[in-house]
């Protein structure tokens, strides 16, 4: 009993006396916790809708009841199909089609009721209200949340539900779901009645057999979990849920590093504990639990603690933060059945993180090299590095001609850096360390509460940098490779008929702050490719090869388009210009790549053209041509009496207005196949990797503050004992600098990292390709780091 | 009770870095007698403090009580420690600091605060039982250190210059009240010392390393 009593009473101690670390430690415990949480409340949501959309629970998709008649024309269904069903056509409801562009695609069908149901006014539709009900008592409703708002129903009301087509169904609303890509979708799923597994209220014969096929329900649920590990992975919009997530990991290894950091530094804290214990008469051993059991505990209650106040925190602002970024998040209520087995193990992976930590701390001593290599290592990595940067170098050029000066300053210039401040720290008498200063003891103290916390600082700098470089180079990559984005967001309709066209321009969208381009789709214009005249240089060497042979794509931003895309023909046939995407003018010219029936080239020639914003994306045409260029009639461009319709601007409009505009327009084209980009900005990626940049940099300069105001605690702090000693100023910085040196230099490489981003993203400067350059202070400093480890241990 | 050291060699460290602190010493201390053990620094007397109390293992020689080795005595023959800066458990008050050995022997909390709250009444901080080390002076957190070693009737209570971190006069009182309290017990005290003042207090001076060695006479 004495043992455990112990324990709790020093657990108690060092709460008091310790308070900085264990506050940091808290701190850390709650970012985790938001860090795990923000994106299983995202993917939770996504899960859930999926689930419903893909019939998963075999439920069938109906019209809601109790949804106000100005309001009918936005229902739909959230049929999500697989790619394979790309288009419903001539049917009144059509479905909806997964685009793979980047950013924010919503991803639900569409099945349009051209009749309004006699909906009442949004009061909540109980058993009997509908007189002519057919009761199918023991149903399960589910209901989005924006029908349950609607309706104003909750969880075990009986519903009446009234389908499209067929008679309204009565039963209990067992569930209420959330449309993270609409949430103002209002839809209700309703459970299959028995015997009736298949039914479902779609007039589209094609969709209705596909969807209501038993054998395929699996595949329906597979198809569900793949669409959803592709909307959460590649699709989501990446601000805070990307940057979130990317934050599990750091934050993790960041509680690991400062338990680590504190058990070292509080080692002769514990050793003063363990001599007064063993004093009192513990034996070691029993003096060992002690100490090991009062840490343990310390940690765990510190990190638990922030754990819930994490978990609390977020729970609280979740329905405040979602729509502040455009998102719509579930409570834990889904996160608990979201994806436990990867919270599982981020929490396993930091709890046991924390329990070596905490019992390695106190062992750990640091190295001390006891052979006079390092001069000559230091001199080996450098060359080492250099002949790296060389040998890429000549790579690149052999593969793809004269390297660009930028791509050689970006990957020298670090690397010469790093290799010069690497010999400058490791020679003359900056290599001398401070136990060649006559100061030993001083020296050991010093060494021993400095260089662990050194040592993390690096480690904290270069995992901002990696970081950075890896969310900065894939998000430009990913940006410049695709479809530049139209200001303020789109939607592009696919098969409009030529009356949809009409119908759509009597909607009269530019009044409401919208720019409509249209095109008109040739019948196999997949044998006319569009590319950047950068390419076509590349492309006359495979005349009479394959198109699909040729190998053109550069990985350079600046010369990769979308090649193959076809080339459509103005809506308006007596236009008389080539009118092109930006993207693929160059000199107010595009390249034309002509291709026969069998897909052989023919030629590649250039055209002038006249740029239109409104052109160019995965699904619309790059170029138009007019029905009097030659290649109209040799490429086969005959005009079909289907058009491509971009509405452009749509970004701008709050949720519901656009939610209502598409409604119309797809009640007004006849459109059944959609693809929308609602202006999430994918320069967001920049900032994500910025933003976490600056957050790892805040928390390394946070863990060094805190590292201090503990140092400041100790009886015998470092600054006191130099006072004690009557150094000077420049005695005490010569002490203390090659311990700061590489912690600040950590701290300073990701704050470094983010001006250069912040720069050369403004100026769009071709910087940003380069990994390297965002990899090079990484290096640096841990190659500074090797070094001061090296100078800091010889004596 | 006779604590006898016979001979005893003392050897710390290895190979390059090994010394012998002590050679072939030996001594003897009568029951209720305190002992004083003066010399130099570094001539070993605390490593024989350190290895009467079983923390150091001797290279040759014997320790023993009445003929039985020290070590092997078990609990009837309990050994107590003083360090020189008064090495008190930080996060428990005066009161549980001099309980702590007791409750390690199996006395109920109960009877160990009373005997404990008997001790420190008797070294002059019975009123400071329930503060905290942290709130006391160097002199009162060192006489809860004796009391502590105190409290469980040792056979032999070693410290290792218990007076080095107060001044004197703290030094020879605390000392002083010390000696007494054991003399009441019937225990050996052998302490280390530089102190010629606080060696004068006991009854024997036992000196390690030459004389001429040592700061002060007169112990």
């Amino acid at each position: 009993m004495v043992i455990p009593r112990l324990a709790r009473r020093l657990t108690v101690h060092q709460f008091r006396q310790q308070v900085t670390s264990l506050l940091v430690l808290l701190l850390c415990g709650a970012l985790f916790a938001a860090a795990l949480l923000i994106p299983m409340l995202y993917r939770g949501v996504i899960v859930d809708s999926a689930q419903a959309a893909f019939a998963g629970d075999r439920y069938s998709v109906v019209l809601p009841d109790g949804v106000e008649p100005e309001r009918s024309q936005l229902v739909r269904t959230i049929a999500t199909l697989p790619s394979t069903i790309t288009s419903q056509t001539g049917t009144a409801e059509g479905v909806g089609h997964v685009s793979d562009s980047p950013g924010f695609f919503s991803a639900f069908g569409v099945t349009v009721q051209q009749s309004s149901p006699a909906g009442g006014s949004g009061d909540a539709p109980d058993a009997g209200s509908d007189a002519g009900a057919e009761s199918q008592a023991g149903l399960r409703v589910g209901l989005s949340r924006q029908a349950a708002a609607a309706a104003g129903a909750d969880l075990g009301d009986e519903v009446t539900v009234v389908p499209g087509t067929g008679d309204p169904l009565q039963g209990q609303l067992v569930r209420i779901f959330s449309l993270p890509a609409d949430p103002a979708a209002v839809v209700a799923v309703v459970e299959s009645p028995a015997g009736e597994a298949g039914r479902r209220y779609s007039s589209g014969q094609e969709l209705e057999e596909f969807l209501s096929a038993d054998a395929l329900e699996q595949a329906l649920i597979s198809g569900a979990d793949s669409r959803t590990r592709d909307v959460v992975e590649e699709a989501a919009p990446p601000r805070l849920v990307t940057v979130a997530g990317y934050g599990v990991p750091t934050v993790a290894a960041l509680t690991v590093l400062w338990v680590l950091a504190a058990a070292v530094l509080s080692r002769p804290v514990q050793q003063r504990h363990r001599r007064s214990l063993v004093d009192a008469g513990l034996t070691e051993g029993q003096a060992s639990r002690v100490l090991g059991l009062a840490s343990g505990s310390s940690a765990l209650v510190a990190l638990v603690v922030g754990l819930l106040a994490g978990v609390a925190v977020v729970a609280l602002t979740a329905p405040l933060l979602g729509p502040a970024v455009g998102q719509e998040w579930l409570l834990p209520r889904v996160v608990a059945t979201a994806q436990p087995d990867a919270s599982r193990a981020w929490l396993g992976v930091l709890l046991l993180g924390v329990a070596a930590a905490v019992v390695l701390g106190p062992w750990l001593r640091l190295p001390v090299p006891t052979s006079g290599r390092w001069p000559a290592l230091t001199a080996w990595t450098g060359a080492a590095l250099v002949v790296l940067a060389a040998v890429l170098l000549l790579y690149l050029w052999l593969t793809q001609g004269p390297v660009p000066g930028w791509y050689l300053a970006g990957v020298l210039t670090p690397v010469l850096a790093a290799v010069g401040a690497t010999l400058l720290v490791s020679r003359g008498r900056w290599r001398r360390g401070p136990e060649m200063s006559g100061l030993d003891q001083l020296g050991r103290t010093t060494r021993r509460r400095l260089l662990p916390l050194s040592l993390a600082c690096v480690i904290l700098g270069t995992t901002a940098t990696g970081t950075a470089a890896f969310l900065v180079s894939q998000s430009v990559w990913g940006t410049r490779v695709n479809t530049p984005l139209i200001e303020g967001g789109y939607i592009d309709f696919f098969g409009v008929s030529a009356s949809g066209i009409a119908a759509a321009d009597s909607l009269d969208l530019p009044a409401q702050g919208l720019s409509v381009t249209t095109a008109r789709v040739p019948d196999n214009g997949v044998r006319l490719r569009v590319v950047t005249p950068d390419l076509a240089e590349c492309y006359e060497q495979y005349v009479g090869a394959d198109l699909f042979t040729a190998d053109c794509f550069s990985e350079d931003p600046d010369y990769s388009t979308p090649f193959s895309e076809p080339a459509g023909l103005p809506a308006d046939l007596s236009d008389t210009q080539v009118r092109a995407a930006p993207l693929v003018l160059r000199d107010g010219a595009v390249t034309l790549v002509v291709s026969d029936e069998d897909f052989i080239i023919q030629r590649v020639e250039q055209r002038p053209a006249t740029p239109d914003p409104g052109l160019g994306g995965i699904y619309t045409p790059s170029v138009t041509l007019p029905v009097i260029d030659p290649l109209v009639e040799e490429a086969g461009l005959n005009p079909e009496d289907e058009f491509t319709l971009r509405v452009s601007g749509v970004g701008d409009l709050s949720r519901l207005e656009y939610a209502g505009i598409r409604g119309e327009l797809l009640l007004n084209t006849s459109s059944t196949v959609f693809a929308e980009d609602l202006g999430y900005d994918d320069d967001g990626s920049y900032f994500a990797g910025v933003l976490l940049v600056l957050v790892q940099t805040l928390m390394a300069t946070a863990a060094f503050l805190a590292l201090v105001a503990a140092l400041r605690q100790e009886r015998r702090s470092w600054w006191p004992l130099t006072g004690d000693l009557k150094l000077t100023a420049r005695r005490r910085l010569q002490l203390i600098w090659p311990y700061l040196a590489p912690a600040v230099l950590g701290m300073l490489a990701g704050a470094a990292t983010c001006a250069a981003a912040v720069t050369w993203m403004v100026n769009n400067s071709p910087m940003l390709d380069s990994r390297l350059v965002f990899l090079a202070p990484a290096s640096a400093v841990g190659l500074l780091a090797l070094a001061q480890l090296r100078r800091l241990t010889t004596r | 009770m006779t604590l006898r050291v016979e001979s005893v060699t003392i050897e710390r460290g290895q190979g390059a870095a090994k010394v012998v602190p002590v050679r072939d010493f030996s001594m003897t201390v009568e029951t209720g007698s305190t002992t004083a053990l003066v010399g130099p620094s570094g001539v070993g007397k605390s490593s024989l403090l350190l290895a009467v109390a079983g923390r150091l293992t001797v290279s040759a020689g014997t320790i023993t009580v009445d003929g039985a080795d020290l070590a092997a005595a078990g609990s009837s023959t309990r050994v107590a420690f003083v360090a020189q800066d008064y090495s008190v458990v930080e996060f428990l008050s005066a009161l549980e600091n001099v309980m702590l050995p007791l409750e390690l022997t199996g006395v109920g909390r109960r009877e160990a605060a009373a005997s404990a709250a008997g001790v420190l009444a008797e070294l002059g901080v019975g009123d400071l039982a329930d503060r905290l080390p942290g709130a006391m002076s160097g002199g009162q957190r060192q006489r809860v250190a004796v009391a502590r070693a105190l409290v469980t009737r040792p056979v032999v209570l070693l410290a290792d210059e218990p007076t080095a971190s107060v001044d004197r006069a703290t030094g020879t009182a605390l000392v002083a009240d010390a000696i007494a309290s054991n003399r009441a017990r019937g225990g050996h005290i052998v302490l280390a010392t530089h102190d010629p003042v606080i060696a004068a207090l006991c009854d024997e001076v036992v000196q390690l390393g030459e004389p001429a060695d040592l700061p002060r006479s007169g112990g």
